[in-house]
């Protein structure tokens, strides 16, 4: 189980990730510019249009008609994935200070490519899946959210748990 | 024993905030109770209780725990947090008569109605955090169900803590029960169909290995059986008169050299891993070769994922879906078992620089190919508009074809599946041959009637009034 070491490790895990959610409430469409841009440019590439920035607004994909902006921007992903992977690091790896910046980052292009998938996946089947089975636009748009976030959590989960509790070989 | 499993953890995270939020909701009774009606005033008296009750039963458990040495139990995260959560929403959903709309707002401090889920959230959050520690699984479970149902089960810990739990901390509208019941339905999907594949691979593995003479059956069938029908599955799913209008599922792959690669590939996975360097170097570089195929399939089919294992038990789109990843997994695993053999013979960067080259050259054909069609088109595009005629041009008709076939389909679609696109493949030839421009429909009119034949749009500028009037022959000095 965790050690003390470990545990402080962890409570600066969990102070950061309350700094940046609080932080995340005051934090404007125009102030996640830099946080959206290669999701933008990502979904640029995948549904073959542009999407020029509206100040105020968010980034307006021409292809979908679609507007994006703070709440499609991911951060909730992002700190949910920084949390879960820091809390795997700190419980398997031998160098426990690169952990936290390391999740940070490897979190945050987790969240680039699964939330463009999830936004992806939701221009071209939200409206077919509405009008075929007659459900409701918003729970078919949460579902696709859901099912998109959290299957690949439980890959990169099961992918880092095996990176990290891997044991090398000795050496001949 | 300082970890996060001590019990001294409760009275911090639950004790301590908990009897704070009794001491500020019995401040805030002190100052409200005159106003209030019966009903409001029974459930104060409700209130009152659970809070005593919260704080009495986790602080006697943790000090039970404390005073005979023992860790806090997954028992414990199990009940609270249900315990817990189910409090708030007691709270929330009684809110409007804890503290009604006749109670002057001057009375209330701004944020009280958030006090619950914000001082309870420790708690949840420690619930949580011990759930986790008991369940990242430490040592080899020799019982596969159950070490693949606590894997699965972190994951999905910390996605319901976030869309779940977090929200609690602030007021939560009427809509939560439905975001709620809509994440919990989705999660016990995902988890059932991740365990209904998990039990089809173990059985899978098991059949393979009672005879390895199934072993040579099951990669043919697997990488060379199923991406080929993939791929038909993918070219032919329209199976309507409309059909020529799409290229694809997921992308235009009709083309012959898909087919060939993906023989190609499956050819180069199927073949045993000889002892012999000369061979298995050979095979290495094939590899190396196709690894870029796949390695653009499995980018292809990436954002469909997680909607592939439920796929499966639809159409059979499934396979579409899930094969590049099951290949690109086995491709990987192959390149690195033949690497390890062949660096006692090879040097290392010799190797990395055969892989490095091998993967590079089917983007570099496909470049060269591009740029060829660049080529053409500013050719076309000169001769036409601009000709020099001091120069003889000799066009690629062929290719002219293809480029100007592409830059009309891609006018007409929206998306790149359903259609006559490539996935990134597109893009990139856009931006190769295009420059991320496009052509006007009179040009690509007037180029298709100059190399093609067909009606062309005349230019209003010479306003010709006799169509019997033609050039018959040119001359320059």
């Amino acid at each position: 189980m965790l050690s003390k070491d470990k545990t402080i490790y962890f409570f600066v895990a969990a102070v950061v990730f309350i700094g940046l959610k609080f932080w995340y409430t005051v934090l404007t469409t125009d102030d996640l510019f830099t946080f959206l841009l290669p999701m933008v440019t990502f979904l640029e590439v995948l549904t073959h249009s542009t999407a020029p920035f509206l100040e105020g607004e968010g980034f307006y994909l021409e292809a979908a008609d679609v507007l994006i902006n703070k709440s499609c921007s991911g951060f909730n992903l992002w700190l949910m994935c920084f949390l879960m992977l820091s809390f795997l690091g700190v419980s398997h790896s031998k160098n426990k200070l690169i952990v936290l910046p390391i999740s940070l980052l490897v979190a945050y292009l987790f969240t680039v490519l699964v939330n463009s998938s999830r936004i992806f996946v939701s221009i071209l089947v939200q409206e077919f899946i509405t009008n075929q089975l007659g459900i409701d636009e918003k729970i078919v748009h949460e579902a696709i959210g859901i099912t998109t976030n959290l299957g690949f959590l439980i890959l990169l989960y099961f992918t880092a748990e095996k990176l990290l509790s891997h044991e090398k070989p000795p050496q001949s | 024993m300082k970890n996060l499993l001590n019990p001294k953890w409760i009275f911090i995270v639950h004790t301590l905030p908990v009897v704070l939020l009794s001491l500020i909701f019995f401040g805030e009774y002190q100052i409200i109770h005159t106003l209030l009606d019966e009903e409001s005033l029974g459930l104060w008296r409700i209130l009152g209780v659970g809070l005593m009750g919260l704080i009495f039963v986790n602080f006697a458990y943790g000090l039970f725990r404390f005073l005979r040495g023992e860790r806090v139990s997954i028992a414990y995260a199990i009940l609270a947090l249900p315990l817990h959560i189910g409090f708030i929403y007691w709270y929330f959903g009684n809110l409007d008569q804890i503290i009604p709309w006749t109670i002057p707002r001057w009375m209330i401090a701004g944020d009280f109605p958030i006090y619950v889920g914000t001082f309870l959230m420790p708690s949840l959050a420690y619930c949580l955090f011990v759930l986790v520690t008991w369940l990242t699984p430490k040592e080899k479970e020799h019982k596969v169900w159950k070490s693949f149902g606590l894997a699965i089960a972190v994951p999905i810990n910390w996605y319901i803590f976030g869309t779940i739990i977090l929200p609690l901390w602030r007021n939560v509208d009427f809509r939560f029960s439905e975001h709620v019941f809509i994440v919990l339905f989705i999660v016990s999907t995902l988890v059932f169909i991740f365990f209904l594949v998990r039990g089809l691979y173990v059985l899978t593995l098991r059949k393979i290995k009672i005879s390895e003479d199934y072993e040579l059956a099951g990669k043919i069938i697997l990488f060379i059986v199923l991406p080929l029908l993939g791929l038909l599955t993918n070219n032919t799913f329209f199976f309507t008169n409309d059909s020529h209008l799409y290229g694809g599922v997921l992308g235009d792959f009709n083309h012959y050299s898909f087919y060939v690669l993906a023989l190609l590939n499956g050819i180069a996975l199927c073949l045993p891993s000889r002892e012999d360097k000369v061979y298995r170097l050979g095979l290495f570089v094939v590899r190396s070769v196709t690894f870029s195929f796949i390695f653009y399939f499995f980018l292809v089919t990436l954002p469909f994922l997680p909607f592939s294992i439920i796929a499966i038990l639809a159409v059979g789109l499934g396979f579409l879906l899930m094969l590049p990843l099951a290949i690109f997994v086995f491709h990987v695993i192959k390149l690195s078992e033949d690497f390890s053999f062949l660096k006692a013979f090879y040097p290392k960067n010799i190797l990395w620089l055969i892989s490095g080259l091998g993967f590079l050259l089917l983007p570099t054909l496909v470049t060269l190919d591009y740029y060829h069609h660049r080529q053409t088109l500013h050719e076309v595009l000169e001769y036409v508009y601009e000709p020099d005629f001091e120069k003889a041009y000799d066009i690629d008709k062929k290719a002219l074809e293809k480029t100007i076939q592409v830059v009309e389909d891609v006018k007409g679609d929206r998306f790149p599946i359903f259609s006559k696109k490539q996935p990134y493949l597109s893009a990139y030839f856009n931006w190769i041959v295009l420059d991320n421009l496009t052509l006007s429909n009179a040009k690509i009119k007037k180029i298709r009637s100059v190399f093609f034949g067909g009606d062309a749009e005349i230019s209003t500028r010479s306003d010709i009034k006799n169509p019997e009037v033609k050039i018959s022959n040119l001359k320059t000095q």
